[in-house]
């Protein structure tokens, strides 16, 4: 498993309307087959979402193998809690897996939670107001558009591993086990988590599976319960994560003031943020909390519930925000650790410019402006490429062929016939007309 | 042979919401020139201030981009009113811009010197009721 999505070829139509919504311009069509650029893909799940044949999907694990392995340990994305449940209230499903064989250590996972909060509101309060505002690192779509598209932003990022790697990395030290640990994820950035670790040079992970395989095994097998667990109410500060303005609000609590901050969920509101961001305009934020799907987690492309819906049930929660002595104390000796410290640097993921010789790609650039201006501009998505001025860009690189658009076939064809009728019409000296004219003279001589 | 690639741009000075179009350009052009970040950064910055400034007090105009050989260099020209004290537009938070444009965020007198601090050379010149020539250049390779 390498990344966050897999294409089933055999369901897939060619439709093009997932290249044409990849926000990063990650899929080409090229000889009939979907293609995803691994290093551009930030597995935010667009294409699933668009796409009508069901032939994009998040790639995981198989659940069958999971739930048999008694020796795995399974832990879930916070918006996995709320999947289930009458309005208001949301299923015990931490009992579920209970039932089904697995260890309970959402207690470690919870813990880790508070620990991240307290240590990025710690890096807020250690940041000089120039430095800020520092951004979000949990949403691993946004931390992976940084990368690739605001490199000039890395140093905003804030400096505390997912504590879902947390939770593991405390529950390994406490206990001294080393059982492998599958992971349940809402969508295939947290599934990328896997194969692509933030901040760390190898991730907790062993194994992926999503929300709705798992909700779907539990809905069918009558083990989705309704009530959620009193420790959760008591402690599921950790569940807020999975909605917009979660993280923020646990931040402000451990800090013990209110903290300055721009949530922004959704593809387009980060992209606008980071914008700002990036030409200065986010003077006094302190922290921006940006998610890739909309609502946050809960939107997230593998979940089985309605965002809406579990929504409601988060916010129907009774989250006890303050710590109290003995947390606290707890988590100021675990911050000493550094458990929840970036050990590996995140870097910026190579620019795609033209050429690495500036005054080649200056040639390049030329050549692709020009290209473009001939190109109908509609972004039909019929030549493969996400659109025109995409299009434009692969032909100065050389990829691709110009007749690959179904318009400049076309005018190719009139071209080449307009040709072929002029040839029609002439009249050409061929050897039959020669020998006509020679029959005809010797006649003429006969005569 | 080394020469400059150029663009020019129009930025339309009755379109509020169109503010960032031509800056946008200019960062998209740099990125496939495989400009540094750090530079691509200052010169958005450069060009978003000096597009929102034609916009705002400019009533328009037009920006353009010349890249290469050994900068990056962004031109911006408008005919409108004009700046008649250049050194108390280059102070910090001085602004003339109106009501309606502060309460749409903008306006806060930083942008001049925004782009003063982000550029290597920087010249500003003006004529009251003829115009505003801005002119900033960023090299590649700092000596």
């Amino acid at each position: 498993m390498s990344l966050g999505i897999a294409v089933r070829h055999s369901a897939c139509r060619r439709c093009t309307k997932c290249i044409r919504s990849c926000p990063t311009r990650a899929m080409r069509i090229f000889q009939g087959m979907v293609r995803v650029d691994d290093e551009l893909c930030m597995g935010c799940g667009e294409c699933i979402r668009v796409c009508p044949w069901k032939a994009i999907e998040v790639r995981q694990d198989s659940w069958d193998t999971i739930r048999k392995n008694q020796n795995l340990l399974l832990t879930a994305d916070p918006s996995f809690y709320v999947q289930t449940g009458s309005s208001g209230r949301t299923g015990a499903l931490q009992d579920s897996l209970t039932r089904l064989g697995f260890e309970d250590i959402s207690d470690y996972i919870s813990t880790a939670y508070d620990l991240a909060a307290l240590a990025i509101g710690r890096q807020i309060n250690e940041r000089k107001p120039e430095e800020l505002p520092l951004i979000s690192t949990y949403c691993p779509a946004v931390l992976r558009l940084i990368q690739l598209n605001h490199p000039e932003l890395i140093r905003h990022l804030v400096g505390v591993e997912s504590p879902l790697e947390i939770g593991i990395d405390y529950w390994r030290n406490t206990t001294g086990r080393g059982e492998s640990v599958a992971l349940i994820a809402p969508c295939p950035a947290m599934s990328q988590l896997q194969s692509l670790p933030a901040g760390r040079v190898k991730s907790n992970f062993d194994h992926v599976v999503i929300i709705r395989q798992v909700i779907r095994t539990l809905i069918s097998e009558g083990m989705a319960g309704n009530e959620l667990p009193r420790s959760f109410e008591r402690h599921g500060r950790w569940l807020m994560w999975a909605l917009h303005g979660g993280e923020t609000r646990h931040i402000a609590a451990t800090m013990g003031r209110p903290l300055t901050s721009i949530v922004a969920t959704g593809i387009r509101n980060v992209q606008d943020l980071l914008n700002e961001l990036e030409l200065g305009r986010l003077g006094c934020v302190e922290y921006l909390e940006c998610r890739m799907c909309d609502q946050g987690c809960l939107g997230g492309v593998a979940t089985s519930e309605s965002r809406f819906m579990s929504l409601v049930r988060l916010q129907n929660l009774n989250i006890n925000w303050t710590l109290n002595k003995e947390e606290r104390e707890r988590l100021l000796e675990l911050y000493a650790t550094d458990l929840w410290r970036f050990s590996a640097p995140i870097q910026a993921l190579e620019q795609k410019s033209l050429s690495g010789d500036i005054q080649e790609a200056m040639t390049r650039l030329r050549k692709m402006n020009e290209i473009y201006t001939t190109l109908p501009g509609i972004d039909c998505g019929s030549c493969g490429h996400p659109s025109c001025r995409a299009m434009a860009e692969d032909l100065a690189r050389g990829e691709g062929e110009i007749t690959n658009c179904i318009f400049k076939l076309k005018e190719r064809i009139t071209d080449l016939s307009t040709q072929i009728f002029e040839l029609c019409g002439k009249n050409p000296e061929t050897p039959t007309s020669l020998r006509e004219h020679e029959i005809d003279g010797r006649e003429g001589v006969q005569e | 042979m080394s020469s400059a690639y150029v663009e020019s741009y129009v930025v339309d000075g009755n379109e509020l919401v169109a503010i960032g179009e031509a800056s946008t350009k200019i960062k998209a052009v740099l990125k496939m020139l495989g400009i540094s970040s750090d530079l691509i950064r200052r010169a958005a910055i450069v060009a978003y201030e000096a597009e929102m400034n034609l916009v705002i007090h400019g009533g328009g105009g037009s920006m353009s981009l010349e890249v290469g050989p050994g900068s990056i260099k962004i031109l911006a020209v408008d005919t409108g009113p004009g700046i008649p004290d250049i050194n108390k537009a280059m102070t910090e938070g001085f602004s003339t811009a109106s009501d309606k444009i502060r309460e749409m965020g903008f306006g806060a007198g930083m942008g001049l010197p925004n782009i003063k601090r982000n550029s290597d050379n920087f010249e500003l010149t003006s004529e009251v009721g003829k115009g505003t020539t801005l002119k900033s250049e960023i090299l590649l390779q700092k000596t």
